[in-house]
């Protein structure tokens, strides 16, 4: 082989470890964002008015976690038995805690959905079109909204 | 000629060495192999365990096979765990390494203190203290917003304090009095009945289990004697009806150390007091006539016949004409306390603060409560998260 | 996946071994790349691809600096300083980004705390093989590897790919091209396995128990006693559990048909602390000495600059073993002791007698790992002061009589253990040739084997950690 096409191997190999180091260090950032700020920037685009703020004992009672257990933990539950909206910030201590917050949405999701499953029609919908579960590193995302996506672009961008 | 003649005897010498190593390392390699190949083998084509009991806790078992579990690594890590979660005499092999342990001079396990007279004394963890201060202004708060309650509270110091004579020579123990003292001291409108030298007094007799981080239904019984007064009971019952309902309970610190060497007796005491009552477990709405679970006893922890266990929110209405109704905070130390309490009370209700979400002013209001009490072990309580929100929640 | 867990002995070196066995020859490197690359993808299978481009930079730079060698010597410098420097680049990354990009953001005033993504196994080791590679290769002092198996099977070889020896090349290559298995390589090969494996599981882990009670007590609570007990019980633990994963890689390289570098000589029987690191990780003072020491100037260019080149090597080597302050002064610590020894009391140990001089060295060793185990500069000043009654530390207190007395029995088969005592004897009991001695051999060593088996299956040992209280 000439040195030039050696000379090109070699970077080409360098070039290809960035590219791979450079898609898993975006997969599990951890981010230093104040949950309070975090939680600003999605409530913006939200429409508040059919949520209102849990205490931790309204957590620990639809979701079953503790919020002592992280960092920051914040919900918006619906502000009537008949609303679906919805919306769960948590800002982990540890990313270990990633697959309980992921499973207690998910229990949380599929309650909602049996409860309006046949007679809420909209509030169905909602839970099964715009539900959005959001992992990244050591923060959570889970919203039902209209307006979800523009929450989790949000999101995103606050972390 | 002398030096060629040594040179062949060496290498002799050697040759001979060569072939005996070999030989030497041919058995131990058969040894060896043969040890591999069997446990192997047999771990591979046994049947899987479920449910360790010595361990007291769900083995893992064979993962399952997927694109995605093997690209982030879950099935290799699985196919690690069911290894050695299956392996063949799992339990015999781990006994055998603490035998070898103990030989050596270890005398803790797993965070439990291999003790005398085969008692296993669970190290305290370290107190956790935001969430301690923070429980503690949630209960002065609590108690200055119901100034027609009378709150009290006990904490049942642990095995590692009261029975300090037990544990290996100089091992280190937390000073528990001086953590009450603290505790104590910063309670504004709560009285403190302090059991501490009741159980003191009794320390020669089984108050805790060898076995399990529980004290016994004879250490209940004392702590209930020092805090009849407080309790404003004039006329305490002295008589009891024990029954010892099994000898063979292994409790979790058994499992926590892996020390399998004692077994436990497990006592009700059964107040001679003419009284009646029903049970209501509020989340599986079912209703019994005794505080006891027998079920339990074919269960692993014995020390479940008491309520079967842990449950959010139980209430006992008795036919003792009292006026006194009880909201009890507590931790699985107050099962077996709760038995001494029945003929006293018009109403208990039991709150276990780590499963009860809901508001606990509409508790108070509905069940017409008169007194609080709050009953943990030091060691729960002194880690406890959950207690304060509990007690924070207000009428909407 | 760690040599001392229960799946490796059981599951995976059988498996390996025996696909290795019915291979033809031809294909046998070809196969132990393969079963590699499985071992490594076991923490974290992404990486694999990783090690592949790895792999693949180092062998297209090999090649490449062989063709430059032979007409521009400027241009194969060129072309070694940036593989060089990409690979110090990609260690730094790993190792040391944090520590240093926490350093400034503290400096700065910010949390200190910096996300990095976790690093390859072994990467300072393969990462240091490599170099050995480059450097070999650009002085000529050997081919570059033309077959990119072979290549391969040097860089990433399991045995030695999560913690040494590291291989240089001109070691390996001989054998890379013919290894082939042989009867006695395979049975002293599974001794020296199973040696490794005793004192990892046996050794290393139960003074594990003690030292990580002692650290994890409050510097300024320590006793003397107990300061002793956590730095002895550390120095011993260290030692076995790094030789004992050099015995099984060595041992595992012997039953693939490998030699490896012999990496630990008993080190606390040393006479001096050259002495000592001669018998210490020798592998990796072995590659400082030939490719930072020497090319230096070594110790033939005048005292001024031996003492530059020996503070370079070490403050290198202190780094080399993990980002901290705390390594760094360990590894200058030592770089002080040598230059100490090599100019200044060298006529004076010349006329100390020899035991007298081990234990000093021992002693100054001691010290040095109190460097070692300390999590920052701080703590380790602190321990240092505590090991000789500074702020007060009373001789002995209940804690440290509680250590002492589950702790003095491993302790000392420990001691005895370090020595080449423990050598000697194991060596005699292998080379009796009566059958009694024979059967007494394989019972000692069934027996070991049957604790080390009961040991790693207890490290898995956990009772429910949710409690109903």
């Amino acid at each position: 082989m000439k040195t030039l096409t050696l000379e090109l191997l070699r970077w080409l190999a360098v070039a290809g470890a960035l590219v791979l180091l450079l898609v898993l260090g975006g997969r599990d950032k951890i981010s230093q964002a104040e949950p309070q700020a975090v939680e600003q920037a999605v409530v913006q685009c939200l429409d508040m008015d059919q949520m209102q703020q849990a205490d931790n004992q309204m957590i620990k009672r639809l979701y079953g976690l503790a919020p002592g257990d992280f960092e920051g933990c914040v919900l918006y539950y619906p502000t009537t038995n008949m609303g679906a909206e919805e919306l769960l910030i948590v800002k982990l201590a540890d990313v270990s805690q990633q697959q309980a917050v992921a499973q207690a949405i998910e229990r949380r999701l599929e309650t909602q959905k049996a409860s309006f499953d046949g007679y809420g029609i909209a509030q169905y919908d909602l839970l099964t079109n715009h539900a959005v579960t959001e992992l990244r590193g050591n923060y959570v995302l889970f919203v039902v909204s209209a307006r979800a996506e523009e929450a989790r672009a949000a999101f995103l961008a606050a972390l | 000629m002398d030096s060629q003649e040594r040179k062949r005897r060496i290498a002799a010498r050697q040759a001979a060495a060569r072939r005996n190593r070999v030989n030497q390392g041919l058995y131990l390699g058969v040894l060896l192999a043969g040890l591999l190949v069997v446990l192997t083998l047999a771990t591979f084509f046994g049947t899987d365990r479920e449910y360790s009991e010595s361990e007291n806790r769900m083995l893992a078992q064979r993962p399952a096979f997927s694109a995605a579990a093997l690209a982030d690594g879950s099935w290799f890590a699985g196919l690690e765990d069911w290894f050695a979660d299956q392996f063949t005499g799992r339990d015999g092999w781990i006994s055998a390494n603490l035998s070898l342990r103990r030989a050596l001079g270890q005398q803790e396990n797993g965070g439990v203190y291999l003790g005398k007279d085969g008692y296993l004394i669970q190290q305290p963890e370290t107190p956790n203290q935001p969430a301690l201060d923070r429980n503690l202004a949630a209960i002065n708060a609590f108690a200055a917003a119901h100034p027609d309650l009378s709150c009290r509270m006990t904490l049942v110091p642990n095995a590692v304090s009261i029975l300090a004579d037990k544990l290996p020579a100089n091992a280190p123990a937390p000073d528990q009095q001086a953590q009450l003292e603290t505790i104590r001291s910063s309670l504004t409108g709560v009285d403190f009945l302090d059991v501490t030298q009741a159980l003191q007094a009794h320390a020669d007799e089984a108050l805790y289990y060898r076995t399990d981080h529980h004290w016994t239904s004879l250490g209940a019984s004392y702590a209930f004697a020092a805090m009849a007064q407080g309790l404003e009971i004039a006329q305490p019952v002295t008589e009891y009806d024990i029954y010892t309902v099994s000898n063979t309970f292994q409790g979790t610190l058994a499992s926590k150390s892996g020390c399998h060497d004692s077994y436990d007796t497990v006592q009700l005491y059964v107040p001679r007091a003419q009284v009646d009552y029903k049970v209501t477990y509020a989340s599986s709405q079912t209703v019994t006539a005794t505080l006891y679970d027998r079920t339990a006893l074919e269960s692993k922890d014995h020390y479940t016949v008491f309520f079967g266990g842990n449950h959010p929110r139980v209430d006992i209405d008795t036919t003792a004409e009292t006026g006194k109704k009880l909201l009890l905070f507590k931790d699985s130390y107050a099962n077996c306390f709760v038995q001494f309490l029945t003929p006293y009370y018009e109403t208990i209700v039991m709150v276990d603060p780590r499963y009860y979400y809901d508001n606990i002013d509409t508790l108070i209001k509905q069940a017409g409560i008169t007194e609080v009490l709050y009953l943990y072990n030091l060691d729960t309580f002194q880690t406890d998260t959950s207690l304060a929100d509990v007690l924070e929640t207000t009428e909407k | 996946m760690a040599f001392s867990t229960l799946f490796f002995p059981f599951v995976f070196l059988p498996i390996a071994l025996g696909l290795y066995a019915i291979t033809p020859r031809r294909l046998k490197n070809l196969v132990l790349v393969l079963e590699s690359l499985v071992f490594f993808a076991w923490g974290n299978p992404v990486y694999v691809v990783l090690m592949l481009l790895f792999i693949a930079f180092h062998y297209f730079t090999g090649l490449e600096l062989e063709r430059l060698g032979q007409r521009s010597h400027a241009l194969a410098q060129l072309v070694l300083v940036s593989a060089v420097a990409v690979d110090l680049l990609a260690l730094g990354y790993y190792k040391y980004y944090g520590f240093l990009a926490g350093e400034l953001s503290a400096l700065v005033g910010g949390t200190g705390k910096v996300q990095t993504l976790a690093a390859p196994i072994g990467i300072s080791f393969f990462t240091f093989s490599a170099l050995s590679y480059l450097f070999d290769v650009y002085r000529g002092k050997t081919e570059a590897a033309r077959n990119v198996i072979d290549f391969s099977l040097y860089i990433s070889f399991f045995p030695k790919l999560v913690s040494g020896p590291i291989a240089a090349w001109h070691d390996m290559a001989p054998q890379l091209r013919d290894h082939p298995i042989r009867r006695y390589k395979l049975s002293s090969g599974a001794r020296r396995f199973v040696v490794g494996l005793c004192k990892k599981v046996l050794l290393a882990n139960t003074l594990g128990t003690t030292f990580y009670a002692l650290s994890a007590m409050p510097v300024e609570s320590l006793s003397v006693l107990g300061a002793w007990l956590g730095a002895l019980s550390y120095s011993l633990m260290l030692y076995f559990d790094f030789s004992g994963y050099s015995d099984m890689a060595i041992g595992l390289g012997e039953i693939f048909g490998f030699t490896l570098p012999v990496n630990f000589d008993y080190p606390y029987a040393a006479q001096s602390i050259t002495d000592f690191w001669r018998r210490w990780h020798a592998s990796l003072g072995a590659w400082f000495r030939d490719y930072v020491y020497i090319p230096l100037g070594g110790s033939r260019a005048g005292t001024a600059r031996t003492i530059r080149n020996l503070l370079v090597v070490w403050l290198l080597t202190g780094i080399w073993h993990g980002a901290s302050w705390a390594f760094v002064a360990w590894g200058l610590y030592h770089g002080v002791l040598l230059i100490l020894e090599k100019f200044v009391f060298r006529r004076v140990l010349e006329h100390i007698p020899g035991f007298v001089r081990r234990v000093l060295t021992l002693v100054l060793v001691v010290l040095g790992w109190v460097f070692f185990f300390s999590p920052t500069l701080g703590s380790a000043l602190g321990w240092l002061g505590r090991l000789f009654g500074a702020g007060g530390a009373p001789l002995a207190d209940a804690a440290a009589l509680y250590h002492l007395a589950s702790c003095w029995k491993v302790l000392l088969l420990g001691a005895v253990g370090a020595m080449p005592v423990a050598g000697l004897l194991g060596n005699n009991l292998i080379r009796q040739r009566t059958p009694l001695w024979r059967v007494l051999s394989v019972v000692v060593f069934g027996v070991l084997l049957y604790f080390c088996v009961a040991g790693m299956l207890s490290d898995t040992y956990t009772s429910f950690l949710y409690f109903q209280f």
